[in-house]
């Protein structure tokens, strides 16, 4: 089987071989090369143009398939230009009649091999170094960028920069003369046939472009950015496989280093979660196992037999996310419903302060957390005990609440817990209500203490103080944690480890007021 | 060595001549490019074709010689060539030189015998 190609040669239409083709427009294109810049080089071409077109007609017949040797003989019946030259001019060129058409050597990337833009192979061939030998220069380079220094050129980064803008700047091989020029060969006809046949799948897409410049280098500028989102692609995966790598190994690995293991200390009524773990692996990571393959699929553009490992990955992610969407509403059962139980007690008002205590048998440790703290409420734990017997002393949220002066203060205790059906998880709010005792004005609370034979089942306790305009409250333990009235509705806590928290909450109260200062002023001023 | 130079020799005196032998042909008729080059190929005064098509266009740009468009046995309109009265002129002070080339080597030779 053997291409084809229609061509129009001195207003005569031919059916053309696609090695002839090639012959043909490398042929003209050398006439180009010598006559273009000489005086009316366009009518001398085409004269010979349509001598070429004759001497077809006379060697194949008007309606025949021009064979390749048919073309090299006309070619050689017309004469290169160099030839031509030596024939006809008189006057000068009576030396050397063994001139070869020497053509200066051009830096092309070569297309004919390459790994990834022939940037190596072109420059191997434009320097006449081995190709192997530039391209173990290069990664040695990049290698040797990388690790000695040389930071102020971006170390091995400096060498994939340089690489991209070589594949930018530097033109691709695509005739056949470009491709002697990128060795320095003169173009007679045996290097001619030689590079045809090294780049015969190369000038197939040639033939395709000739004429469609504007295409091509379209086409060019497409490869390139190709080849640049891959690469990106190859970097983002890897670097996603091996940071996901790390972060799951990590938390194997620092288990034994973190002091205390909160997942010990919890127990919310999820199964030991294997498929759930197996399912959310695959879900992170077969995407970047995806964008692997795509990259080094677009970079090296190999096509892979019958079976379509991209479309297999794909097909595994979504059977993933659908895996962990089930797996994971079913391991949410003990939270599907929620129940709450509260408890109030009423204060008698004869009290204008009112003492907070939170009490804990072994007393408050410095290192204790606290969240929240510096609004009106805030929650409080510690750690306690030594590593292999730690319990979390954890007391319950503790909020403060302004009202009015003609209500009475009041305590609510109040506990949210979940479980799978409203009634357990009632029944589990209702056993767990915050503790805490009245004695006179002294409120104190009591902590919930979790170990690993006590763990925290999701039961989240809130103990809300109400008390009247003109109320007083100070926490007495902690005794840094004061309580003393800034505003209307709020309280805060003071302590120097939450200064800073404090000195912003004030910061925006002030901001608050002044705007609303400023805003009344605008009204008074419209209405004035 | 010596092949070479007396090839290179006879190609020389081609040169100077080649330019004459157009303004001759066209002088007896008008013609196609392609007459013309197979009467030079016939004469051995050109070796590849494409020699003949730089001259017309550089005896055309002087004046020597016009052309015309005129459908060929191909199909396609193709130039035919006629010489112009310059061409002419040039052409007969060329006869003149060539005689008197002819007749000078003539008598070296003769001379010589």
């Amino acid at each position: 089987m053997k291409k084809v190609v229609k061509v129009s040669i001195g207003n005569l239409a031919f059916t053309i071989e696609e090695e002839g083709f090639l012959i043909i427009k490398g042929y003209l294109n050398e006439l180009h090369d010598h006559y273009d810049t000489k005086e009316n080089g366009q009518e001398i071409i085409e004269g010979i143009e349509e001598r070429m077109a004759e001497l077809f007609v006379e060697k194949c017949g008007a309606n025949n398939v021009v064979t390749s040797s048919a073309i090299k003989e006309v070619i050689s019946i017309l004469g290169r230009p160099d030839v031509i030259d030596e024939e006809q001019s008189y006057s000068s060129s009576t030396t050397s009649s063994s001139y070869k058409n020497k053509i200066p050597k051009r830096l092309f990337r070569n297309p004919d091999n390459k790994v990834l833009g022939g940037v190596c192979s072109g420059l191997a061939a434009y320097t006449s170094i081995d190709t192997t030998l530039v391209r173990v220069l290069f990664v040695l380079l990049f290698i040797g960028f990388s690790f000695f220094g040389l930071m102020h050129v971006g170390g091995g980064g400096f060498m994939i920069f340089a690489y991209i803008v070589m594949w930018i700047a530097i033109p691709e091989a695509r005739t056949v003369e470009q491709r002697c020029a990128m060795y320095g060969e003169p173009l007679d006809l045996n290097n001619f046939q030689r590079q045809m046949e090294s780049g015969f799948n190369q000038a197939g897409k040639g033939i395709r472009r000739a004429g469609r410049e504007g295409v091509e280098a379209m086409s060019a500028i497409a490869t390139v950015i190709s080849k640049i989102v891959s690469v990106f692609l190859i970097v983002i995966s890897l670097g996603g496989l091996i940071f996901f790598s790390f972060l799951f190994l990590g938390v194997e690995i620092f288990k034994d280093v973190v002091p205390v293991d909160f997942l010990d200390y919890v127990n919310i009524g999820i199964e030991n979660p294997v498929y759930l773990k197996i399912a959310f692996l695959c879900m992170i990571f077969l995407p970047f196992i995806g964008m692997l393959y795509g990259g080094i699929h677009l970079l090296f553009g190999f096509r892979p037999q019958g079976i379509r490992p991209g479309l297999i990955i794909f097909i595994l992610w979504i059977i993933s996310i659908f895996t962990f969407g089930i797996l994971a509403t079913k391991a949410s059962r003990p939270f599907w419903s929620d129940a709450r139980s509260e408890q109030e007690v009423v204060i008698n008002d004869k009290y204008d302060t009112l003492y907070v205590k939170f009490e804990s048998s072994t007393g408050v440790p410095s290192s204790r957390v606290m969240l929240n703290a510096g609004y009106s409420d805030y929650t409080l734990f510690w750690m306690e005990g030594e590593k292999n017997s730690q319990q979390i002393v954890a007391f319950p949220h503790f909020k403060i609440v302004r009202q009015s002066k003609e209500e009475g203060s009041l305590l609510i205790g109040r506990t949210d817990s979940h479980s799978y059906t409203y009634s357990e998880a009632l029944a589990k709010a209702q056993k767990n209500l915050p503790s805490y005792e009245i004695t006179d004005s002294l409120i104190t609370i009591k902590p919930n203490i979790y170990s690993k034979q006590n763990k925290f089942d999701a039961t989240f306790q809130q103990v809300m103080l109400y008390i009247p305009e003109g109320v007083k409250v100070i926490v007495t333990s902690p005794i840094e944690h004061d309580f003393e009235r800034r505003i209307e509705r709020d309280w805060i806590f003071n302590c120097d480890r939450n200064r800073r928290y404090d000195d912003r909450w004030e910061g925006r109260y002030y901001d608050f007021k002044e705007r609303i200062e400023r805003k009344k002023d605008r009204i008074e001023r419209r209405f004035n | 060595m010596n092949e070479i130079n007396t090839d290179n020799i006879k190609s020389q005196m081609r040169k100077g001549v080649l330019e004459y032998c157009i303004l001759s042909i066209l002088n007896n008729n008008d013609a196609y490019a392609s007459s013309l080059i197979s009467e030079l190929k016939d004469a051995k005064m050109i070796v590849v074709e494409g020699t003949l098509y730089p001259l017309l266009t550089r005896q055309k740009n002087q004046g020597l010689l016009s052309y015309r468009w005129e459908e060929s046995q191909q199909g396609p309109p193709r130039k035919y060539y006629a010489i112009t009265d310059k061409g002419r002129e040039l052409l007969a002070e060329m006869d003149s030189a060539w005689i008197e080339i002819v007749e000078t080597i003539a008598l070296i030779r003769n001379n010589k015998k």
